[in-house]
């Protein structure tokens, strides 16, 4: 999953960044609007993580500002303001949840999960593929109910492409989805990742289409 | 409701009894007086029967004294009797006249006597002595009893009358008192729905510029401050908690990502690093508020002081902080004020701290302290990021950063300029903010040669 965390206080955004790049998130950063903008129009993000007081030009204005625009990105806001009126104020202006700081690191991780599921799954959390079964919550994979062991890059491949089943990804898709802004990919990387996965699941699992990309039937 | 309800009750009671002891003074001298006329009537009309009898008494030709029998008088009924004035014998009468001891009335010198007989019960008599045909006293007397009953009569219709007259007034009070608490009774309807969450009443206005319009003035002047005053707190607090919520946030993300796994010593350290650094920013937050309660307190501590003493040693202690920047003393001159140097030093330090904290490393600041006129001039210029004109007002605001400070990651809480505003509010000198190429803060502070 790939998320955009829009913040301005460094300390929060260092410990976002840690804490989700662990549980196998991509994350991108920006400090303020005009960033988040930039990045918004570059990449596609699963998730925008979005806090209310930004410099310049404040979370919600921005928020409405991308809603105008046609921009549907989810966005969880994450904000110190927490009157029921900021509530209401923040999700008309069309925000997909509200997280109030301080918050407890599950509930973020668990309200990410729930956004994604609602926003690609119509709300399912398992995806099943044959005899494949991929758990989007606890981000595992059973083959025939045996547990395989992914890496989390193998992991988001085989999400990425089972969402987008019956639909070609490309290879600068998958780039985009798997790896942040900021990180350079060496250009065969893709391809150990799908072999690796067609060795752990099945061979049949992921299809190839020569110069345009990967699928799953 | 209580305490109102006595008001009005306190109020009719003094005044029933005033009014009460008024009409019994007044109506006993009415008595008084009253009764005085009506005998003063008695005495007149006897002494004016006395006279007409004195002339009207003669001897018959057998030698008997015959007076008037029937006159027409003011009063009646009258009854004359003559006595000798040797041998005090009765010497003649009108039929009516009655056979009473006289005997120490004739020998006395007044001649108006009130007495008391069994028959009419209360007798005026009049005494006149006559020289002629013999010497002799002529009684003329009247009974009272008409003029007692009439007296009476008048009493018994005062003593109806006046309680009427005081429950009339009681009643006329009653509905005045209503009349004019009925206001107020609306000004404690208003106050008493008047919340913390309610502030957006007023009580409308009566149409007299009365004492009670002047009241309802005062009341929804008083709400309207309370609504300011709990608008600031609540931006006040709004601000504090946010200011509060991020280090919070920090602290507990990172020490819940630091228990999600096993980690390494390193790991652990660091995030302890992190979280010690977030405790102290909080710690300093805490310190900075309570320091802004407590400027209030040294309001009234005051003492002659070394202005250039305090600059020279608030500087010393700020160079640590200043080491990659340039701090030049352009001007600094010997002066003496009589003012509180805890507030003074506080003023120094954060405009000073200030300077240091935007101005970037290899660019100068410098410093100014010297009389113009009547004022003591602090300035302190510097060459660091600026403030836009649009902000400068807002810069002595509670937690205010302005965007220029927000958006370079510079550490602070916004409070340091609103503490000097309310040191410099507490010691009634100005501030004035300059922000074109340089940055200029100017603080000026009056003081007057006597207090020297």
């Amino acid at each position: 999953m790939k998320l955009l965390i829009v913040e301005d206080d460094a300390a929060i955004v260092s410990m976002l960044k840690k804490g989700l790049e662990e549980e196998g998130f991509v994350v991108d950063v920006a400090k303020d609007a005009e960033e988040a903008e930039y990045l918004l129009d570059v990449n596609k993000y699963d998730i925008m993580i979005l806090d209310w007081m930004l410099p310049n030009k404040s979370g919600i204005e921005f928020l409405r500002q991308i809603r105008g625009k046609g921009d549907y990105t989810p966005v969880l806001l994450l904000t110190a303001k927490s009157s029921t009126t900021n509530k209401v104020d923040g999700l008309n202006a069309g925000a997909d949840d509200y997280l109030t700081k301080p918050f407890s690191f599950d509930e973020l991780l668990a309200r990410l999960n729930a956004i994604y599921r609602r926003s690609k799954l119509q709300g399912h959390n398992k995806i099943i593929i044959d005899n494949i079964l991929i758990d989007l919550d606890s981000k595992t994979v059973k083959k025939d109910n045996q547990l395989v062991e992914l890496t989390a890059k193998e992991y988001e491949l085989l999400e990425f492409l089972a969402i987008n089943r019956g639909h070609i990804v490309s290879n600068e898709m998958i780039q985009q989805q798997l790896w942040n802004n900021e990180e350079f990919i060496t250009s065969n990387v893709i391809q150990v990742i799908v072999y690796r996965l067609r060795n752990k699941l099945s061979k049949q699992l992921i299809k190839s289409k020569r110069n345009l990309g990967y699928f799953i039937e | 409701m209580n305490n109102k309800e006595n008001l009005k009750s306190i109020v009719l009671w003094w005044l029933g009894t005033f009014v009460a002891l008024l009409l019994i003074i007044f109506n006993t001298i009415f008595y008084e007086l009253l009764k005085h006329s009506f005998y003063n009537r008695v005495y007149n009309s006897l002494l004016i029967i006395a006279n007409d009898v004195k002339d009207k008494v003669v001897f018959s030709q057998k030698h008997v004294l015959i007076i008037p029998q029937k006159l027409s008088y003011p009063i009646s009924p009258v009854m004359i009797g003559v006595f000798s004035a040797s041998n005090m014998k009765l010497l003649a009468k009108t039929v009516t006249f009655l056979d009473i001891n006289l005997y120490p009335y004739l020998k006395s010198n007044e001649n108006f006597f009130i007495i008391k007989s069994k028959k009419y019960d209360k007798l005026a008599i009049y005494i006149v002595k006559i020289q002629s045909p013999i010497q002799a006293y002529i009684v003329v007397a009247t009974p009272m009893y008409k003029i007692d009953m009439r007296l009476q009569d008048i009493l018994i219709k005062m003593l109806l009358l006046n309680p009427i007259l005081l429950l009339l007034l009681l009643i006329g009070a009653n509905v005045i008192i209503d009349r004019i608490l009925n206001p107020i009774k609306e000004i404690v309807k208003v106050a008493s729905k008047v919340n913390v969450g309610e502030l957006d009443v007023t009580i409308p206005l009566p149409p007299q510029k009365d004492e009670i319009y002047e009241l309802v003035l005062a009341f929804n002047t008083m709400i309207a401050r309370l609504k300011d005053g709990i608008e600031m707190i609540e931006q006040f607090n709004s601000d504090v908690s946010h200011e509060l919520k991020t280090p919070l946030t920090v602290l507990k993300g990172e020490l819940e990502i630091a228990l999600r796994k096993p980690r390494n010593e390193e790991y652990y350290k660091k995030t302890i690093q992190i979280a010690l650094k977030e405790v102290n920013y909080l710690i300093e937050l805490v310190e900075q508020m309570l320091f802004f309660t407590k400027l209030e307190d040294e309001a009234n501590k005051k003492e002659y002081v070394y202005l250039d003493d305090i600059l020279l040693d608030v500087l010393d202690k700020l160079s640590i902080k200043a080491q990659n920047k340039h701090i030049n003393i352009v001007k600094i001159e010997n002066i003496q004020l009589y003012i509180n140097p805890v507030l003074l030093k506080t003023i120094f330090i954060n405009i000073i701290d200030n300077a240091i904290k935007y101005t970037p490393d290899g660019k100068s600041i410098y410093i100014y302290l010297y009389r113009d006129g009547d004022k003591v001039v602090f300035k302190v210029v510097d060459e660091g990021i600026g403030i836009d004109k649009e902000e400068l007002h807002k810069i002595t605001t509670r937690f205010y950063r302005s965007e220029q400070s927000r958006s370079r990651q510079i550490k602070g809480f916004g409070l340091g300029l609103s503490i000097v505003k309310k040191a410099l509010d507490i010691l009634g000198a100005d501030i004035e903010f300059h922000s074109d190429k340089l940055t200029e803060v100017k603080v000026l502070f009056r003081f007057t040669r006597d207090k020297l």
